[in-house]
């Protein structure tokens, strides 16, 4: 329970943190979180618009892509559990009293297609401004530009919502009422960061550790996963229960085990 | 031990590519083409308030080019400042113009 606050307070200060730009921009530096550039208040940029849009310009993104490998090696997709804002939205709207469910598993492999074909291979053929793109319908974008944009539109009088607009707003109504019904349905299916970084945590240096030695059984850390990676079996063979190309190193399954060792009892035995 | 050490042997290897891509990103320039709007020669008298009379032609725009910093583009890119005619990059934004605050043109 105090992980969970901690996370929440970390959560909270990154989205203040990434959206408080009254003057001072970095937008030159990609920060692998689902966050649009093109927020007024945001400081930096956004790799899936950046790297489609260097796409459509036939161009190799060497600073972006840099950036991201380097975060995702490091980190692997702990950016994606404690600083992702769109993610921080999808852990509160979870926690509204329905019933759940978790999706099939192969759903987890769209976000791959999602990558490939609207941040590069279509931007490519058919120019940054393409209709495909994923910042067309990018959910995050509608919900920190294009909402905000028609609620200033309806308060100053100018009725100026394009199709475009309404589309995203559609889009994002989906995700919204997915992601209350299923734990970050977002991130698994359709998140093109979260494709991006998946692989990287099989290698990052950093990774939840096993929690036990002597582990029971029990699947607490599998019924509190995220993103329904069950860490129990890793956990059991004693391999990092977040070395799954799904996980978001929240670092629950390491809170919940019953049998967690005390520390430096692993290194003995 | 053997997994974690090829493990530890791709990230130190992916590492040292994702430095030398920022590093080689940082150095890269790239250059892009700024039209410029030619102005008018025709005599302020003759065509008054932009009128165009027949026989007057209007000047193409003025092509200049510039080199921009790679992180110039990502900027750009964030606000579709750059878009690309034919195999060239043509840039929206006068650059001889102090920067600032950019507006989103979507």
């Amino acid at each position: 329970m105090r992980m969970q606050r901690y996370k929440t307070l970390v959560q909270t200060m990154s989205l203040v943190l990434l959206h408080s730009s009254w003057g001072l921009e970095a937008k030159w530096l990609c920060v692998p979180v689902l966050s649009c550039h093109s927020c007024a208040l945001s400081y930096f940029a956004c790799p899936i618009g950046v790297f489609a849009h260097f796409a459509g310009h036939h161009v190799f993104p060497l600073l972006a892509l840099g950036a991201v490998l380097l975060a995702g090696v490091l980190v692997g997709r702990l950016l994606c559990g404690w600083v992702c804002p769109f993610g921080f939205l999808q852990d509160l709207l979870y926690r509204l009293k329905t019933r759940k469910f978790t999706l099939p598993a192969w759903t987890s492999r769209t976000k791959y297609a999602v990558l490939v074909l609207t941040v590069f291979a279509l931007p490519f053929v058919f120019g940054e401004e393409t209709v495909f793109s994923f910042c067309r319908y990018c959910p995050a974008a509608a919900a920190q530009v294009s909402v905000p944009a028609v609620i200033g539109g309806a308060f100053s009088g100018e009725a100026a919502v394009s199709g475009w607009s309404l589309l995203k707003i559609g889009i994002l109504a989906a995700v919204v009422a997915a992601v209350v019904f299923s734990r970050r349905a977002f991130c698994n299916v359709l998140c093109p960061i979260g494709a991006l970084l998946a692989p990287l945590n099989f290698v990052s240096f950093w990774a939840v550790k096993p929690p036990t030695s002597r582990c029971i059984s029990c699947k607490k850390c599998d019924r509190t996963c995220a993103t329904a990676v069950e860490p129990s079996a890793r956990i059991a063979a004693g391999a990092s229960p977040s070395r799954a190309a799904d996980c978001v190193v929240c670092h629950q399954c390491q809170v919940v085990c019953p049998v967690k060792d005390a520390p430096g009892e692993a290194a003995k035995s | 031990m053997k997994a974690r050490r090829v493990r530890l042997v791709i990230a130190v290897g992916l590492g040292a590519a994702a430095l030398a891509c920022v590093a080689a990103g940082a150095a890269r320039t790239h250059r892009v083409l700024y039209e410029q709007a030619a102005e008018s020669k025709a005599p302020a008298i003759i065509a008054p308030g932009g009128l165009q009379l027949p026989g007057m032609r209007k000047l193409p725009p003025k092509i200049v080019t510039q080199t921009i910093s790679e992180a110039q583009l990502v900027i750009d890119a964030t606000f579709t400042g750059v878009l690309r005619k034919g195999d060239r990059l043509f840039t929206q934004y006068d650059r001889s113009k102090p920067g600032g605050r950019r507006a989103c043109p979507t």
